[in-house]
Formats: C-alpha cells, sequence, structure tokens
C-alpha cells in the first residue's frame, strides 16, 4: 500500500472507559470480521483478560477502510495494554503509530491514566484524535468531558468525537476522523530497512513471532535479518498482516505494520522495542527508545504440594514464552521449600501471573509478600541487590540501604484531596504538586517509596475516595531509607517466607497489627501456637493461636460411617490449601497478610 | 459371617430439634403397620437365604422403636426368635425414648429375649431438655430407667453435652445422677449442629446461642473424670460402660465384623461374598435398583462387582420409608465398593475410637497393603494423638478429644 493510503494509530485509554468494545465495532465497520464471528473484544484474547477488562498484550489488526471519499485505506490498529505496569511496552506501540484514539468515558471523564496515556502518546508526537465514548449511558456528561479534556490535557476538544461503543453510534465519523487527521506514515522505501519490534508472542511450532511497524526500507520472507540491539540474526520463515488472522504476504513496505515468523525458540532474543534490519547492508543506527525491561516487584512463588514444584517450573517457562518482561530464578525458603523468586512489572503483572498458573497449569501456589528491589551499601562500598527479605545481609554489615521512589500522579475529586494528603503521607509519600483539571477534578502529585504503593496502597486510596481516584506511577530514582528486617515467629521459630523490609518508625505499628492479623488466619492447631514480631531478635510484638481442644465425630456406628468420611473428606480438601510449617498448618493467606495489614 | 443385625425404626413421636437422622414424626398407625410388614419380609428373605445364621448380636434404633407399641414390636421381635436362633445370640438392644416405654412393655421384650435398652434421655435438666426439643421431662427418664430395671439391669443412656443453655454445673449433675440411677452404660455425646435442623436455624436467628468447643471439651473431660471415679471406663470416644456392660454390637462396628442392615435408612457392610448373596433374593431391591445404586464414576460401571479385587461392599439403602412399606423399590440406595486395602484402613481408622487401640499385627497388615501407615503412624505419635500401649497402639487423651485429626490421617491414604 501505498504511504498516502495507510494509517497507524493506537486507541488509547483509562480502563473500563470501553476501548476494547470501540475496538470491536471498528472491526465490525470495516467488515474485517462477520458480525456472527464475533466474541465480544476480539482483541482482548486471554480469559483473563477478558474477565478483568484489561489489556495486557499489544495486539495490531489490519483492516481496509472504505472512506466517504471513495478511497482505499488501510488501517493499522494496534492495541495497547492498559495499565501502567506496562508503560514501556505502551510506548513502543505508541511509536509505531502515526495518531492514536484518546477514548474518555463520558460519565467518568478524564481519569489518571487518560492523563498518563496522553501524555505518551504526546511525547511520541502522535496526532491525538480525543474521543467520549459511552454517550448512550444516561449519565453521560459530553461537556463536562470535553472541558476536562481541554483543561486538564490542553487538547483541543472542539472537535471531540461522541461515540457509543455499544450502539456503534459516532464509530463511522471516527473512522472518517481517522483518514482526515491522523499523518500518514513517513518513512524512506529506498533507506536500509529499520522495523521496530512493538510486541511478540510464541507459537509452539514456529518460534517466536514479532509485531513489527516498517519504519525505512521493507521486508521481505526469506530473508536474513538482525536484531540491532541484541545482535542476534535470523532467517524470516514468513511476513504478513493480521486481519486479525494471520495472512502470509511477499513483503511488508515502508510504512505499514505486520508480523514476522522468526523461527527462534528463545523469546529473549526479540525483545521489545529493538529494531530489525538486514544482515547485510543493514543500517548503521537503530531506532531510538529502546530499554531493557525491569521488573518492579519481586515475590516467591511456591508451591503448596512441594510435588509440584517440576511443574510450577515448567509453567513459568511456558508463560515467559509469550511474556519475556517476567523473571525469575529458584529460590529456596526453609519454611515453604523450593519455589521461585519471580520479578514482576507491577502488581497486576504478579496478579494476573499467579491466577494464570494456578488456574491454566493447576497449581496450588503460596505467593510471599511482594517486594521491591533494594539496594544495600555494605560497610566495605560494595552494593548488594535485595530481591526478597531473605537477601538481606547482616545488619552489621549494612552501611545504608537505598529503595526506589516513584512520582505517583493522583487524580480525584477535591473533596478528596484531604484524605488522600493523609493517606499518602502514612505512605511516606511527599506531597509535591497540585493542579486542578477542571473544576470537579484535580490531579496530586507525590514522591512515595514504591514499597509503599506496591502494599494495598491502591486499594485504600480507592476506598477513602469511594472509588473515585485514580492512580499513575513513574519510577523517579533510588535513595536513602531507614529499613530493618521484621521476622515473624511462629511457635518460637523465624518463618523466613513472613519476614518483611519495612521502614524502621512502621515497624511497631506493622508488627503488631499482622501478629494480629496472623492470629485470625492461622487455625486452632492442636497446641499454642505463640506468634511473635521480631527485628534482629529482639521482639516487639507477640499474640497467641490458643490450642484446639475438641475434633471430633460424636457418634459413629454403622450408618454413620459412610456420612462421616463423607464430612472428613470435606474437612481435608479446606487443609490442602494449607502448609505445614514444623508443626504449624499455615493457609496460603497469612503468607499476604502484610498487604491487608491496614484494613482494621 | 455376618454376625451383627441391625434394624430400622425410623419414626418418632415427635422430631427433636437437633435431628437430621433418617426418621420423621409419624403417628400413622397403618403406615406403622405398613413399615413393620414389610421389615419382616425383608427379615424373612434374609433368614431363608441363610444370611443370619451366625447373627451374635441384634440392635433396634431408630427413630424410637418403642413409638411403634406393644403389638407392634413384639411381632417383630417375635418373627426375629424364629428367625434367629437367640441362644447364640449374647446381646440383644432395644433403643426406647422416656416417653414411650412402660412397664409391660419392658416385661414382654424381655420375655422375648431383649437384653439391653439403651435409653434416649439427653439430658437430666428439663430447660435443656426442652431446647433439644425432647418431649420428656427428666422425671419421665427416671421413670423409664426404673421401668426397665426391674426387668434388666443392662440399661444405657445418651447424655448430649454442649447444648444452649446448659451449664457445667447443670452437666456435672446429671452425669452424677447417671451413676446414681445405677446405669450401666453411658454414651456421652457433643451436641453437633447439623444443617437444616430446627436447633441450626434457632442458632443463625440468634436466638440460641451455640455451645463453644472449649465448653464441649470441658464437660467431656468433667464427664470422664466423674464416670471413671465411679468404676466406668471409657472403652470408645463416646461410651463408658462397667467391665463386662461394653456394648458388644456397636464394637462390632468398631472391628470390622460384618454387619446387616435391614429397614429404609439402614446400613449395611458386607463381604464380596454375603452381599451376593443379598443380591440373589434381593434384599436390597432388584438386580436394576442395585445396578442404578452402585457407583457411577467405576470403570466397570456395568458391572463393577465384575471387578475381583471388591473386598467390601457397604450399602445404605433409601431413607424413604413410604416406598420401603409399599415395595415400591429402594430408590436413592448408595453402594460403596472397597478393595482390601481401603477397607483395611477404615478398620484401623475405626480401631483408633476405642481405648484398647489396634493391635500391632493389625497395622503390620495394613503396612502390607499400603506402606505409607508406617509414616502416618509415625507423624500421630509425634503429635501424641496415640501412643503405644503393650501389644497395642492406642489413643491419648489428645487423641480422644481430637479423634478427627487421627481419622483424617489415615482416611487421607484410602
Amino acid at each position: 500500500m501505498d504511504l498516502q493510503h495507510i494509517r497507524n494509530f493506537s486507541i488509547i485509554a483509562h480502563i473500563d472507559h470501553g476501548k476494547s468494545t470501540l475496538a470491536d465495532r471498528v472491526l465490525e465497520l470495516t467488515h474485517t470480521i462477520a458480525e456472527r464471528d464475533m466474541v465480544e473484544q476480539v482483541l482482548d484474547s486471554m480469559d483473563i483478560e477478558r474477565e478483568r477488562g484489561i489489556t495486557i498484550k499489544s495486539q495490531a489488526v489490519c483492516v481496509i477502510y472504505h472512506a466517504d471519499n471513495g478511497e482505499e485505506y488501510m488501517f493499522n490498529l494496534i492495541d495497547t495494554p492498559g495499565h501502567v505496569d506496562f508503560s514501556y511496552e505502551v510506548s513502543r506501540s505508541l511509536a509505531a503509530c502515526e495518531g492514536a484514539v484518546l477514548v474518555v468515558d463520558a460519565t467518568q471523564g478524564v481519569e489518571a491514566q487518560t492523563v498518563a496515556n496522553a501524555l505518551l502518546a504526546m511525547n511520541a508526537n502522535l496526532e491525538i484524535i480525543p474521543t467520549i465514548n459511552k454517550i448512550d449511558l444516561p449519565a453521560a456528561d459530553p461537556e463536562r468531558v470535553r472541558a476536562e479534556i481541554e483543561e486538564g490535557l490542553a487538547i483541543p476538544a472542539d472537535e471531540a468525537i461522541l461515540t457509543s461503543g455499544k450502539t456503534g453510534e459516532g464509530v463511522h465519523d471516527l473512522l472518517e476522523a481517522v483518514v482526515e487527521r491522523i499523518p500518514s506514515p513517513k518513512g524512506d522505501a529506498d533507506a536500509p530497512l529499520k522495523a521496530l519490534i512493538f510486541d511478540s508472542y510464541f507459537d509452539a511450532y514456529r518460534g517466536v513471532v514479532a509485531l513489527v511497524r516498517v519504519v525505512d526500507g521493507s521486508l521481505r520472507a526469506k530473508e536474513r535479518v538482525r536484531f540491532m540491539q541484541t545482535g542476534n540474526e535470523c532467517l524470516l520463515e514468513e511476513v504478513g498482516v493480521r486481519r486479525p488472522k494471520e495472512t502470509p504476504r511477499d513483503e511488508l513496505t515502508v510504512g505499514e505494520v505486520g508480523y514476522v515468523v522468526t523461527g527462534l525458540k528463545d523469546p529473549s532474543l526479540v525483545r521489545t522495542g529493538d529494531t530489525i534490519t538486514l544482515a547485510k547492508h543493514g543500517a548503521e543506527e537503530p531506532l531510538p527508545g529502546y530499554r531493557e525491561v525491569k521488573p518492579m516487584v519481586y515475590t516467591g512463588l511456591y508451591p503448596i504440594d512441594s510435588d509440584q514444584y517440576p511443574q510450577l517450573r515448567d509453567a513459568l517457562e511456558k508463560l515467559t514464552l509469550n511474556d519475556p518482561a517476567l523473571v525469575y530464578e529458584p529460590e529456596t525458603s526453609q519454611a515453604l521449600g523450593f519455589g521461585f523468586l519471580v520479578g514482576f512489572l507491577g502488581l497486576l503483572h504478579m496478579e494476573v501471573v499467579k491466577e494464570r498458573l494456578e488456574r491454566e497449569f493447576n497449581l496450588d501456589l503460596i505467593a510471599t509478600s511482594p517486594s521491591v528491589e533494594y539496594h544495600a551499601y555494605l560497610s566495605d562500598k560494595s552494593m548488594q541487590l535485595i530481591h526478597s527479605p531473605q537477601d538481606m545481609p547482616d545488619a552489621a554489615r549494612i552501611d545504608h540501604i537505598e529503595e526506589p521512589y516513584v512520582t505517583s500522579d493522583i487524580i480525584i475529586p477535591p473533596d478528596y484531596i484531604g484524605q488522600v494528603m493523609d493517606l499518602t503521607t502514612e505512605h511516606r509519600g511527599i506531597f509535591k504538586n497540585m493542579q486542578y483539571l477542571s473544576q470537579t477534578t484535580v490531579e496530586l502529585k507525590f514522591e512515595m517509596p514504591l514499597s509503599e504503593v506496591i502494599m494495598d496502597y491502591f486499594d485504600q486510596l480507592k476506598s477513602r475516595t469511594k472509588g473515585y481516584a485514580s492512580l499513575d506511577y513513574d519510577i523517579c530514582g533510588y535513595r536513602t531509607s531507614e529499613l530493618v528486617k521484621l521476622d515473624i515467629l511462629l511457635a518460637g521459630s523465624p518463618v523466613d517466607a513472613l519476614s518483611f523490609i519495612v521502614h524502621k518508625d512502621a515497624a511497631y505499628r506493622l508488627g503488631h497489627s499482622l501478629a494480629v492479623k496472623l492470629k485470625g488466619i492461622i487455625p486452632q492447631q492442636l497446641f499454642e501456637v505463640p506468634i511473635q514480631a521480631a527485628i534482629g531478635g529482639r521482639v516487639i510484638a507477640r499474640t497467641n493461636v490458643k490450642a484446639r481442644r475438641k475434633d471430633v465425630l460424636a457418634k459413629c456406628y454403622g450408618g454413620d460411617i459412610s456420612r462421616k468420611r463423607k464430612l472428613l473428606e470435606k474437612q481435608k480438601q479446606g487443609k490442602k490449601r494449607m502448609k505445614a510449617i514444623g508443626n504449624v498448618e499455615v493457609p496460603q493467606e497469612a503468607f499476604m497478610a502484610l498487604l491487608s495489614v491496614d484494613d482494621e | 459371617m455376618i454376625q451383627a443385625l441391625y434394624l430400622h425404626i425410623p419414626f418418632c413421636k415427635a422430631r427433636c430439634a437437633y435431628c437430621d437422622f433418617a426418621t420423621s414424626a409419624c403417628n400413622d398407625e397403618a403406615a406403622m403397620d405398613a413399615y413393620i410388614d414389610a421389615l419382616s419380609l425383608q427379615i424373612r428373605r434374609a433368614s431363608r437365604a441363610g444370611l443370619l445364621g451366625s447373627i451374635k448380636t441384634i440392635y433396634i434404633g431408630g427413630g424410637t422403636p418403642t413409638h411403634l407399641g406393644g403389638r407392634r414390636l413384639n411381632s417383630l421381635v417375635y418373627l426375629l426368635s424364629l428367625s434367629i436362633n437367640l441362644e447364640n445370640v449374647s446381646e440383644f438392644t432395644i433403643e426406647a425414648n422416656p416417653e414411650s416405654i412402660d412397664e409391660r412393655m419392658v416385661m414382654d421384650l424381655f420375655a422375648l429375649g431383649v437384653n439391653r435398652f439403651s435409653i434416649g434421655v439427653q439430658s437430666f435438666d428439663d430447660a435443656v431438655l426442652k431446647a433439644y426439643g425432647r418431649i420428656h421431662s427428666a422425671a419421665d427418664a427416671e421413670r423409664a430407667i426404673s421401668n426397665v430395671q426391674t426387668r434388666e439391669e443392662n440399661v444405657s443412656i445418651d447424655l448430649i453435652c454442649g447444648g444452649p443453655g446448659q451449664t457445667m454445673a447443670s452437666w456435672e449433675k446429671g452425669v452424677n445422677h447417671a451413676i446414681e440411677l445405677g446405669v450401666k452404660h453411658v454414651s456421652i455425646y457433643p451436641l453437633m449442629i447439623e444443617d437444616g435442623t430446627p436447633l441450626a436455624r434457632a442458632i443463625d436467628a440468634g436466638e440460641v446461642m451455640p455451645p463453644s468447643d472449649d465448653e464441649e471439651a470441658d464437660m467431656m473431660e468433667r464427664a470422664e473424670n466423674i464416670l471413671s471415679a465411679a468404676g466406668m471406663h471409657r472403652y470408645e470416644v463416646a461410651s463408658y460402660a462397667y467391665p463386662g456392660f461394653e456394648s458388644k454390637h456397636n464394637t462390632a462396628y468398631w472391628t470390622g465384623v460384618e454387619y446387616l442392615g435391614l429397614g429404609a435408612g439402614s446400613s449395611s457392610m458386607l463381604s464380596r461374598e454375603d452381599w451376593d448373596l443379598c443380591k440373589q433374593v434381593g434384599i436390597f431391591g432388584t438386580a436394576e435398583e442395585v445396578s442404578s445404586a452402585l457407583p457411577a464414576d467405576s470403570p466397570h460401571a456395568s458391572d463393577p462387582l465384575s471387578e475381583t479385587n471388591v473386598f467390601r461392599v457397604r450399602v445404605s439403602s433409601s431413607a424413604d420409608s413410604a416406598r420401603f412399606s409399599t415395595g415400591l423399590g429402594h430408590p436413592e440406595t448408595n453402594i460403596e465398593l472397597l478393595d482390601e486395602r481401603a477397607a483395611a484402613l477404615e478398620d484401623l481408622m475405626l480401631g483408633f475410637r476405642r481405648s484398647e487401640g489396634v493391635p500391632m499385627e493389625r497395622i503390620d497388615h495394613v503396612r502390607d497393603l499400603e506402606p505409607a501407615i508406617s509414616e502416618v503412624m509415625q507423624r500421630l505419635e509425634q503429635r501424641e494423638l496415640v501412643q503405644v500401649s503393650g501389644s497395642h497402639l492406642a489413643p491419648t487423651e489428645r487423641g480422644w478429644l481430637m479423634g478427627n485429626e487421627i481419622y483424617e490421617e489415615i482416611w487421607g491414604l484410602a
């Protein structure tokens, strides 16, 4: 397709503002998918994504649009992950586009990720088409939302398109706006090949398949190419476009978006943001913006049944094929046995992965409290990375510890300013800036430790603002903090999997609340179970789980035997979800208790 | 060889607040007659097939057998005396409730061969009896006990601890009173709150307070102290007796002895051979009914019994007494097939309900079938739930109160 008739764009939105439904309507209107084949939200392909209404992988679909001016256009619609955990992935997808449709819910208005995504799009120099969606809802207030877009995002909104993903209203206008307002791609068909990888997935038969945007030159099947950042080479087995079914083509020309089959079996060789060029006579410089993906949050994952360790290893291996951002290494816990320390892009990423492991691979897992990457500077000036409380060196050897800080960006109605200030300060947040986006929305900026954000900060933020708050955050560097390792002892023995790293000032309060919380979670056992919280051997809080005294079937005569057997089997099922640590049966949720310790 | 026979009488004058057993409040004379006719037919069939030739203990339970009234009971017991050689029957128990047993009934039953009476006293505190929904008073219970004692000293009573409103003082008084009245056997049960019972609903509605586990444990311990001080011994988790008065029939349930249950809602545990006999003469219904009652998940669903490894068959017959009575069949009968290993594990678990525990050679036998048992026994010993006592492995004090921990571990292997 000639450059003039190509439009590469993305749809960006805050979660639940109707992005995927709108994308579905576009596919429908361009007859890409017959109506009868429509599965709701075709672009979100994983079950968990569909259930949670979020996208965690990028997708690209090529559609042909017959515009009102009588000409045919190739639209490449790139769907991006909608969550803050995946902002690098979003930025690469946006780099493959010339424009973005910014979807804002007509009832919710501008929210934190609307702002974050709009900023990303502006930084990528994209033409933004503001779109006010869900106008069919009775509570829709397009005028207020228009004002918020203009004031808060500084995007002229008088030409905002009004749509309803549900009824299809306005979708035609939107497609026309894409033709008229989004620039066609620029690029040099004769220059050496440069193609941007903005996502990839793994196919058991064909190896890694990468989604690419051809920036210069063209890409042909059976050509030998080089990945400029990693230096690897491969022979492309196939190239083509997704409609959304993979449709092979002889070549992808400049400006086009499509897929390439690499045949590579190791997904780490094909990285999002890398540049593909020809192995011979290739380009000199890779495309800008490449970054190595680094996990932000670490947690230990252990099978409840230690026999499932090999299955867990295989499952992680399989998941990494499609999710190279997932990193893991074996870890051993005295309490939990063999498991893995797993690094994630954020909490949502962690939850989704854990859920997939349990659901798709049928594993029963214990996840330990999440941790960030701390830098411990030792007395001998060397630096040690700490991903888990277990890695923490002896206090005597530590000179100081640094922890990652983020700038957090919170958008709320002004009524909640006080609550959010209080909450964030409790979580060691430092207030930086406040800005009214409109009369009804205000944006607060804080700097705060990432470790505080990954605890239950977001849940509390939601609950204190009756669900109105939205949050976005970005790492802003490492700072020195007075951190200590808090240990939990059950029946006198420290349980490594229950340890966590905490700020010195919060240690007493957290130690006490956690001990109380665990008392409620750990069921009565045959003997009394003392629970203690300790710092460096000094006990700072203690409680007891009283011994259970009686657990017996009253009658057990002829007729009772089968009946009671069923009862015992049911009880046993409940116990399967527990882990025996020493003599103490500990339920799964005990290991995540820290996350909700402030609930009471 | 079937050594124990159980007959189920699924009728009561009124249903108790905590009850979820196979029984119903029934005062319909014709329905009771029809039931006894059907039960008699079942007994005669079993007898003709030679299934009753080795019976050593008989237990008529319910429900409330004495609610049938003297005429029906007498004819039932008389039929038994024709079908079974009562000379060989060393224990013949009938369950009775205080409101429905009189002196005349005792005389007749005793004359026909009944030599043990188990009376559902439950409590000697009228307020507690009311909370249980019992329709008799403490005085009725005393009268019933003395009525029986005019003919037969082998009297057992049931007492339930942990009832709503029950205090430790009232409980102690009741247990002591049992001793004073001279009963030979006491069964002590903690109250179980079963779903769907009026008591469960009252608790959910906040009308009465459920007993706490700790209170119940205290009461069970207190009962043990009082009863053993009086010379009784706890020979099973819930059973106390003076030496020689332990229930032989109940002991059969805990020692792997084959038993046959007749009547609606009764249970049987049979060897494969005796099961085949029962099937031939249609004790548990027609061939079609039996095959539909077999476990559906068996790999040999068409005829699971063709499997050579079936060692023991458990039958829980349908509780539908109306259909039973009219001979309309046996819907909802449930049949479980156990192989030798599962049967051995079940016997082992039941063995730990008894104070003498399980002989070492039995554990050796189980080990041949299931090597993992060694590890389980070791764990139970470490947790101080069982201990070596002479040639047996027996439950500890804690093992009594925490019996489920033992049963779960063992059944976990089955």
